[in-house]
């Protein structure tokens, strides 16, 4: 019996999927551009107020992990381990916070996810903290995507671990007041500043794949470099500095 | 070492061996067997002799099961029939496991694979369309990193995405049968010695 319907040959089908699957991406892709940054702003972005209280401990353990945004880190005051906001689009979601104290230690954890559907336009959560200055801290950054400032101004670092898949990297620890650093820094794409204390002795191992590489106040060679101060009780910083790509300055300064 | 074996053995082995087949080429194959022996025999030589220089039954039986098979596979395409038929040409050397039975099982795999993923894109794209039509009437909250419009054409790009790569499996899917056959016809003629690499 003949229905009169006529199921077109393979091949027919075939192209006429995949021009409907370019030209439909392609108008989403389109849209996205020229609407996205409208609707994201004509979204409500939420503001997640961070104030912890130090309290009674006298370490720290600082854990940040954000998937796509950005981290400015600044000074802070005494009182608060850390305090600042969290700006996102995501009040459905919003950041993980968890704070701990232990025999003294506070550990505090600020997780934040990033959407599902995968966003390259416009990043996401922007991370405006301040970290406590005399407190010895051990400081740990994961960043998927996004710009990392991170200004610790004289805070006590014991430990930085900073792991960045891709973004702009600045680190300033020019001003920092500790006894002993041990720092790893791991940046998949993109630039990387780190401005380090004249009145420390440092050594750092670099390794950049592609990309420039400025060193200025450090002497060696070869991917070790090291700055000394021959007096007593000098407060000494190790680094390990492993990027891919992306041009990396390294610099020693006076405190500024 | 060659078994000495009399007329008899040998037939009874070569049926052993092709019970698999249908009754008809069971009795084509003997008849062509049986006048081989009738033949040497005209020539003086004896049944162990023929025996001998035709090779071993069971071998020969699992080789006109393998091309049995093989031949009903390409007249009846299933994947019943293409499994049968690579398990049958499998069993005629340990070799064969390795160039016959590994790259099967791995482009089967990947056939699944691909059909699953199509099948997953095929399903995931309508609701994605769905929600964003009913985002942009006003029936759902804003809550897509995208705009609804946007997230509209997205949906309808994945759906036929998901469509494109199960129609994509299904082509790649009888391209690979044909080649299969090709494929264990020709393994089957390298083992016999018919054909050299």
């Amino acid at each position: 019996m003949n229905t009169g319907i006529r199921i077109p040959p393979l091949r027919q089908i075939i192209i006429w999927l995949a021009i409907i699957s370019v030209v439909s991406f392609s108008i989403g892709g389109i849209i996205t551009v020229l609407e996205g940054g409208s609707y994201k702003s004509g979204k409500n972005s939420t503001v997640t107020p961070v104030e912890i209280k130090s309290g009674e401990i006298k370490n720290a353990v600082v854990s940040l992990e954000i998937d796509s945004g950005s981290i400015n880190l600044s000074p802070g005051t005494t009182d608060s381990l850390m305090s600042g906001n969290i700006t996102g689009l995501h009040a459905q979601i919003g950041p993980d916070i968890l704070y701990t104290s232990t025999e003294q230690v506070g550990h505090l954890s600020i997780k934040q996810e990033s959407s599902l559907s995968f966003d390259p336009f416009i990043k996401e959560d922007q991370c405006d903290l301040s970290l406590r200055q005399d407190m010895p801290t051990s400081l740990s950054i994961t960043m998927g995507s996004g710009d990392l400032r991170i200004l610790p101004g004289r805070a006590n670092l014991t430990d930085l671990l900073i792991d960045q898949g891709t973004g702009d990297l600045t680190l300033d620890l020019s001003r920092w007041k500790g006894t002993h650093l041990m720092g790893s820094i791991d940046e998949g794409v993109g630039s990387m500043i780190i401005l380090l204390p004249k009145n420390a002795s440092i050594a750092a191992r670099v390794e950049n794949g592609i990309g420039s590489r400025s060193i200025i106040g450090l002497d060696g060679e070869k991917g070790t470099y090291y700055h000394t101060v021959l007096e007593r009780q000098t407060p000494v910083i190790s680094l390990s500095v492993n990027q891919g790509i992306g041009d990396l300055t390294m610099k020693v300064v006076n405190e500024s | 070492m060659v078994k000495i074996m009399q007329k008899d053995e040998f037939l009874s082995q070569l049926r052993q061996a092709i019970k698999a087949l249908s009754v008809d080429e069971q009795e084509e194959i003997l008849a062509d067997y049986d006048e081989h022996f009738r033949m040497g025999i005209a020539d003086g030589r004896t049944e162990t002799e023929i025996a001998s220089a035709l090779g071993d039954p069971r071998s020969l039986g699992k080789e006109y099961a393998a091309i049995s098979l093989v031949n009903r596979a390409e007249e009846s395409p299933s994947a019943r029939g293409l499994g049968r038929a690579v398990i049958a040409t499998v069993g005629l050397g340990l070799f064969n496991l390795f160039v016959v039975f590994l790259p099967f099982l791995i482009l089967v795999l990947m056939l699944v694979l691909i059909l699953i993923i199509g099948f997953s894109l095929t399903c995931a794209g309508p609701f994605l369309t769905g929600y964003a039509i009913l985002t942009l009437a006003g029936l759902l909250p804003i809550e897509l990193d995208t705009p609804p419009l946007a997230a509209l054409f997205f949906g309808i790009g994945i759906t036929s995405s998901g469509l494109l790569l199960m129609a994509l499996d299904y082509w790649l899917t009888r391209i690979c049968y044909r080649q299969g056959i090709r494929y264990l016809r020709w393994n089957i003629a390298v083992i016999s010695g018919k054909e050299t690499l």
